[in-house]
């Protein structure tokens, strides 16, 4: 459903992605792990180009694009198929809750207002803000914020939701209720790449899990297999680092 | 040595003179200012954009353009459009076998072309400052909503950047206000020439510039109060945009 093919992304003499390739079936939430500076991001961050990698393929619904060499309405059209959850929430400042979700169905999707808004309302009261229709980003907490950024993405329908560490700017006690929001985005059975740090969470939600580090991917393959009898020795290492049995002082 | 001789005897009837005199001319003032911000303001945003995305060629030809004319002096500015206009308009009515008289044509729009161009370095400048304050994510955002670049500067960006470059916008209003007062040294008729107008047959000045400062201030006054007030009004969290 989406596929990457051999992508390669420096940042001057920086080679963050070396050679990566993914594959994603539809209805699956991958779950991307690694160390800070592995690529997971960036990786993320080509597959709707908001960042140009150097070299690489995407195909998405059977569509192949070159990612460097891609043309302004292919980006548009991957765009338009994907929706994407900030870390920092990225929701318009000058646009209410309502306003943030209903922009993308009217102005992108050619959606009529009165049937955008009604969309939108929809989307809100399903993560739980039906009282925050009017409340501008400034108004709400940081939980609040992310919960329309999900609310948005969802709403667009889209093939593909891909977050971007979405639970890692938040308040440890807004983390919850964000992730439970993601875990009820997961069981609709939409398709999702999720780039994140919370391993109890990524145990939970993920079908897939990818290990990054240093550009490549490391090993790759079922949860249950990933978590339980990683094959790779980094692997096995990063993990037994982050999921301790139980926390002692 | 007490002197009762005064310097400069006000004739408060032609201070009234000039007074009437100038505020009836206070139209033209007005249309200079608000036609000259409204050219400056639409210029400047274009230029802002241009140097924002820094496209190529015209950047770097709106950066030296942008140099020359920060560094040009009004009244300079002024006599050269005039100069260069009054020595070409003759061909032009000529070329075009236009049935007019030079004395026949308005000069008010080459006061509003002077104006426009003597304040379009502050007003791209405050739209380019406004833009660069903004954060990169709500461009990202857009884009991954499937915005395109005109979309997202319609919707999200530009509502962003007026609010945000508010303050310096209405500086620069009362700026070009007052500065639109020059003008009537290339013959334009507004408050300045009105108010100096009654003054030639009495062979006395002051009373016209006193008259003249007094509008002038009057109306700086008021459009201070006029940018307070949109400036407090114009908020990022009610700047909607086009949908």
């Amino acid at each position: 459903m989406l596929e990457l093919e051999h992508v390669k992304k420096s940042f001057g003499r920086l080679e963050v992605l070396k050679d990566v390739s993914l594959s994603v079936q539809t209805g699956e939430v991958v779950v991307i792990l690694g160390p800070s500076g592995s690529g997971k991001t960036t990786l993320l961050r080509c597959i709707n180009f908001l960042e140009k990698a150097d070299a690489g393929k995407l195909t998405i619904s059977d569509h192949t694009i070159n990612l460097y060499h891609a043309k302004r309405n292919e980006i548009l059209n991957v765009r338009k198929k994907t929706a994407f959850v900030f870390q920092n929430y990225g929701l318009f400042r000058n646009k209410t809750a309502l306003g943030n979700v209903a922009l993308g169905l009217m102005v992108s999707r050619k959606i009529p207002k009165a049937e955008a808004l009604q969309k939108a309302r929809e989307a809100l009261d399903w993560v739980g803000l039906s009282d925050k229709y009017d409340s501008y980003p400034s108004q709400l907490s940081g939980g609040q914020q992310q919960r329309v950024g999900i609310a948005r993405a969802v709403a667009l329908n889209p093939e593909v939701i891909l977050f971007d560490e979405p639970t890692s700017a938040l308040d440890p006690e807004l983390v919850g209720e964000t992730l439970e929001v993601i875990k009820r985005v997961a069981k609709t059975g939409i398709t999702m790449v999720v780039v994140t740090h919370e391993m109890q969470f990524a145990k939970e939600v993920a079908s897939h899990v990818v290990f990054m580090e240093d550009g490549y991917v490391v090993e790759e393959g079922s949860a249950e297999d990933v978590f339980s009898r990683p094959k790779e020795e980094r692997t096995r290492q990063f993990l037994s680092r982050i999921i301790q049995p139980e926390y002692s002082i | 040595m007490a002197s009762t001789e005064v310097g400069y005897e006000i004739n408060w009837n032609l201070l009234k003179l000039a007074l009437q005199s100038g505020l009836r001319n206070l139209p033209a003032t007005i249309e200079l200012t608000v036609f000259g911000m409204a050219i400056s303001l639409t210029l400047g945003l274009l230029v802002a954009l241009v140097r924002y995305y820094r496209l190529p060629v015209l950047s770097q030809f709106l950066t030296v353009l942008l140099t020359l004319l920060k560094g040009t002096p009004a009244m300079l500015m002024l006599m050269m459009v005039s100069l260069i206009y009054s020595s070409n308009i003759m061909k032009i009515i000529q070329y075009f076998n236009l049935n007019i008289k030079p004395a026949d044509i308005n000069m008010i729009f080459l006061g509003i072309l002077v104006l426009s161009l003597f304040t379009m370095p502050g007003t791209s400048e405050a739209f380019r400052g406004a833009l660069l304050s903004i954060d990169k994510i709500q461009f990202e955002a857009g884009y991954a909503v499937g915005l395109t670049t005109g979309q997202l500067l319609r919707t999200v960006i530009i509502p962003q950047v007026i609010p945000t470059a508010m303050p310096m916008l209405m500086n620069l209003l009362v700026a070009a206000f007052k500065a639109s007062a020059l003008v009537y040294t290339i013959g334009i008729v507004e408050v300045m020439y009105g108010s100096l107008e009654p003054c030639a047959q009495y062979y006395q000045y002051l009373e016209g510039y006193i008259a003249a400062a007094a509008i002038f201030w009057a109306l700086s006054i008021l459009m201070t109060c006029f940018g307070n007030w949109v400036t407090h009004t114009v908020r990022i969290e009610k700047s909607e945009g086009s949908v």
